[in-house]
């Protein structure tokens, strides 16, 4: 075993050792994945399941956008199945999907090899997580077996509340998804409270706050969000299930209650969501950003800070949701607050860039992905600004711009960050190599068609088109830019078919991945791929993650070993 | 002083636009709206063309060509840098800020010599009571006169929503809500005739018809004119020999099309007006038993009193609605009528009808 070498921040880095054992054959059966503990294996079922429930999110998604190819009349759905088709795709995409995406899938597996620990600091509630977010999937799948929902994922009062004259939903149905977001909810606090505790307590010696990986940073300020705004969404939730059991009236107009109270509460929650979604994937782009292009990241303190900011600025805006239906005061406060979060957000992609400045850029399908990533959210955020701005709100409120915007946000942000992680680890999770050339078609068929499906919608937003319609008059050429959304929308299906291929054809005959296959330094890549059961064979020694000075090719095993000391 | 003053509306980042991003401005407030539309577009651009040029740049002269390239090794960080890049857009933000709130209040405040029109949302039609009594669906204003709409919902959130006019605001249950607007005739409507017709849409998810709830705004020359139309909207000129016209017309009016169905629908939620037509006379089953015959009585009681007598297996989701000069009847008479111009020789008069009304025959 080699000395740890800690002047280039090597940890116990010795390739030439690989064993034969790992996490993956560790143990063997289906009860050693479903009964495991270990934060790999969990991390890895979150993998799996979050992308089957992302392949369902996506055909509902491709259901919707088929039905919009032309204005006029049902071409697949009538009217009630079409609000259920976005209301599935909403619900599977924020809450099964984007909100769990990188924390529990990805965050599970890296987060303790990043830090250096065996394991999370609870196990046995990391397994639990991953059950309520089970139980969650299943209570959404019951209401769909009860009929479905149609109240969008945003459960708007009185819409929500059963009353029997609205015969678009069962109250069963409507109970059964409120459920099944309330377990998930749970699961999204249990994992939260993990990574913050195992953050605060498992640091081993020499792993300070500011040695941390910038990822680690982004995940931590998440669980924040999760564990201070998860519990406002339970008990909206709870409130709502309440309300369409046994009437209580605290949200229907009818009997004395508030609508819009039941907004703020959705909101106080979904909003900092956002952030939930976005945090995450902003430290795997400065991961991606820094590791791929050989550099010592730009400006570590801003970046960790300005993660910390977000999450805190996250909270208080969530107002703009409502510009629409609260006083002329409330939206001035909230409009002004909104802004707060644009300055952070600005200075993590001037700072991503300047982590370019100089570097030695291997434009690798990761990379891409990270590069696509700043183009994107550089989009999502500046189309955040008329939003922000009230008198153009006003106009563009439940528009198709916002329709856009959010999903330059979530899809075109947060899932390009999340499949830009997957390539990014995927040689430390499956031990394997992908092909590369097929991941950088894929890219860019992915990156294309995704323009070509959202950027259509904010010019379709700005002239007026209001979202969940399933019928809409062809004025100011609605038909064609839905016609030139949903031809992307199926560009975007080739582009994931492909992915899924080549990523499934990597552990059939993939070439087997070395320690460090991209020249990273921070302690995932100074462990095997994939890892031991255990991580480490000794507490590794840790040094500054974004130094890459003691780096070296080698050839032979194809991948990146430390300079003799 | 009024503070919209200060906003200097420059030359430069003025309202070049090649991808025709907004509608053309129907009203006073949209001017100065499209001004921050577009200053906040430009400068957005600025930043995304800037951004991605760099990024480009970056990764064209800064390629690895082989994993045995050297490391890179360029700055770890630059205070003075970061600081600027934070304070920079910090002022770009600040100023968009203000000038939208500058707007905003002018677009919440509506002026005191305002036209009131109230406006009431339903499932999934909207209602347009005018300060002489007149209702219809149609929104009638005229060039030059301000028009404030207080708005109630019957059901569930709606929201106005004019783009033409750049207006929109929820309309919660239970409250009363406001918005005004003054039209103007936009440059490139300068040669059309009157009146200019916009569309008027629900923007806040209402359920089934959501997407259907739309109503037609439409901009007069002067006052004369405006009245003229609401008086049109209003008349119904009964035919002696085809009274069940009249009947059509109100039909289209109070928006029962958007639930019920002329044609038998074995699928639809609501009862078929054709099914009713072709059981007159009979017997038919009432949710929690009983039974009632249909009848002009029975019709004419589930119009004004909708909540009263169910029929199985329908859920008590009609609106109540109210008619000046016992129009109700007219109704009733075209729904009797209705099975003999399906069936009869009648059938392209109802669809000739039909066609004059711009309703769809299904």
């Amino acid at each position: 075993m080699n000395t740890p070498d800690t002047a280039t921040g090597g940890a116990v880095s010795s390739p030439e050792i690989t064993e034969e054992r790992n996490y993956i054959n560790h143990s063997q059966g289906m009860l050693s994945w479903l009964l495991t503990l270990d934060h790999k294996r969990i991390g890895v079922m979150y993998l799996a399941a979050i992308l089957l429930a992302f392949f369902g999110g996506g055909l509902a998604a491709l259901v919707v956008r088929t039905e919009l190819f032309y204005g006029d009349g049902d071409l697949l759905l009538s009217g009630d199945w079409y609000n259920k088709f976005f209301t599935l795709h909403g619900a599977i995409m924020v809450f099964l999907v984007i909100i769990p995406g990188i924390p529990a899938a990805l965050g599970n597996v890296v987060l303790p090899i990043l830090l250096g620990a065996k394991d999370v600091a609870f196990p046995r509630v990391n397994l639990m997580s991953f059950y309520f977010w089970m139980l969650g999937a299943a209570c959404l799948i019951l209401s769909l077996l009860l009929g479905g929902i149609d109240t969008g994922w945003t459960f708007y009062a009185p819409y929500s509340i059963y009353d029997a004259a609205a015969d678009s939903h069962t109250a069963g149905a409507v109970i059964s998804a409120l459920t099944g977001a309330f377990m998930l909810g749970f699961s999204s606090i249990f994992t939260g409270l993990n990574f913050i505790v195992t953050i605060h307590k498992l640091r081993p010696p020499g792993m300070t706050w500011f040695r941390m990986p910038l990822f680690l940073w982004s995940i931590y300020a998440t669980a924040v969000c999760q564990i201070l705004a998860t519990p406002v969404l339970a008990i909206t939730l709870l409130l709502l299930i309440v309300e369409n059991a046994v009437g209580i009236g605290i949200f229907n107009p009818n009997m004395g209650g508030d609508p819009v109270l039941m907004q703020h509460f959705f909101w106080f929650y979904s909003h900092p969501a956002v952030y939930i979604m976005i945090l995450p994937a902003m430290g795997v782009v400065s991961e991606l950003i820094a590791v791929h292009s050989h550099r010592h990241i730009f400006g570590y303190k801003f970046i960790a800070f300005s993660s910390i900011a977000i999450a805190i600025f996250g909270f208080l805006v969530w107002g703009h949701h409502m510009f629409t239906s609260m006083s002329p005061m409330m939206n001035v406060i909230f409009s002004a607050l909104t802004y707060s979060v644009s300055i952070p957000s600005a200075v993590k992609v001037f700072n991503w860039l300047a982590t370019m400045y100089k570097g030695s850029i291997n434009i690798n399908t990761p990379m891409l992905y990270g590069m696509g990533f700043i183009f994107l959210f550089t989009i999502a955020g500046l189309t955040g600004l008329p939003l922000a701005t009230l008198a153009v709100d006003i106009h563009l409120h439940d528009t198709y711009f916002v329709v856009a915007h959010f999903h330059y946000t979530m899809m075109g942000s947060a899932l390009i960050a999340f499949i830009g992680g997957i390539h990014h680890w995927w040689p430390k999770i499956s031990g394997r190599m992908y092909n590369e050339n097929m991941g950088r078609v894929a890219f860019f068929i992915l990156f294309f068609g995704f323009n070509l499906t959202f950027i259509p919608q904010f010019i379709a937003g700005s002239r007026g088109m209001p979202r969940r319609y399933h019928d809409y008059p062809d004025i100011f050429d609605f038909q064609i830019l839905h016609q030139a959304s949903t031809i992307g929308a199926y560009t975007m299906l080739v582009s994931f078919l492909m992915i899924a291929y080549y990523l499934v054809m990597s552990l059939v005959n993939g070439r087997k991945a070395p320690w460090n296959p991209w020249g990273g330094n921070s302690l995932e890549w100074h462990c095997q791929s994939p890892p031991l059961h255990e991580n480490f064979r000794e507490t590794p020694t840790v040094g500054d993650c974004y130094d890459y000075s003691g780096l070296v090719w080698n050839a032979e095993i194809q991948g990146y070993v430390s300079k003799k000391a | 002083m009024n503070l919209l003053q200060m906003i200097p509306t420059s030359p430069i980042l003025g309202f070049y636009d090649p991808f025709e991003q907004l509608p053309p401005a129907a009203s006073t407030v949209a001017h100065e709206m499209d001004y921050i539309y577009y200053y906040t577009f430009w400068v957005s651009m600025f930043f995304l063309v800037l951004i991605t040029l760099i990024m480009v740049w970056f990764a064209i002269k800064y390629r690895r060509k082989a994993p045995t390239d050297p490391m890179g090794v360029g700055p770890t960080h630059h205070t003075g840098l970061e600081v600027t890049w934070s304070v920079i857009p910090f002022f770009l933000v600040a100023y968009m800020f203000w000038i939208g709130v500058v707007q905003y209040e002018v677009m919440a405040t509506p002026p005191g010599d305002a036209y009131r029109v109230d406006v009431t949302a339903k499932q999934w039609s909207w209602d347009f009571t005018y300060m002489n009594g007149i209702t219809g669906n149609e929104l009638h204003t005229y060039v030059g006169q301000p028009f404030s709409l207080r708005m109630d919902s019957l059901d569930v959130l709606h929201a106005f929503y004019c783009p033409s006019v750049r207006v929109k605001r929820d309309i919660v249950p239970g409250r009363t809500e406001w918005v005004w607007f003054e039209p103007i005739v936009p440059p490139v409507n300068e040669n059309e005739p009157f009146p200019h017709e916009y569309y008027i849409f629900c923007a806040e998810y209402c359920g089934k018809d959501h997407s259907r709830m739309r109503a037609p705004l439409f901009v007069h020359a002067n006052e004369e004119e405006f009245l003229k139309a609401l008086d049109k909207m209003d008349t119904i000129q009964i035919d002696p020999n085809a009274p069940w016209k009249a009947g059509l017309k109100m039909v289209k009016r109070k928006g029962c099309l958007s639930c019920h169905s002329l044609v038998g629908n074995e699928l639809a939620s609501y009862p078929s007006w054709l099914e009713l037509s072709q059981n007159w006379g009979k017997e038919r089953d009432l949710k929690g038993g009983g039974k009632v015959r249909i009848d002009k009585n029975y019709v004419r009681d589930s119009i004004l009193n909708p909540q009263r007598q169910i029929a199985a297996g329908y859920a008590p989701v009609m609106p109540r609605s109210t008619f000046k000069d016992k129009r109700e009847e007219l109704i009733i008479t075209f729904l009797e009528k209705l099975k003999d111009l399906q069936e009869g020789a009648d059938r392209q008069t109802l669809q000739d009808a039909c066609d004059a009304e711009g309703i769809e025959l299904k």
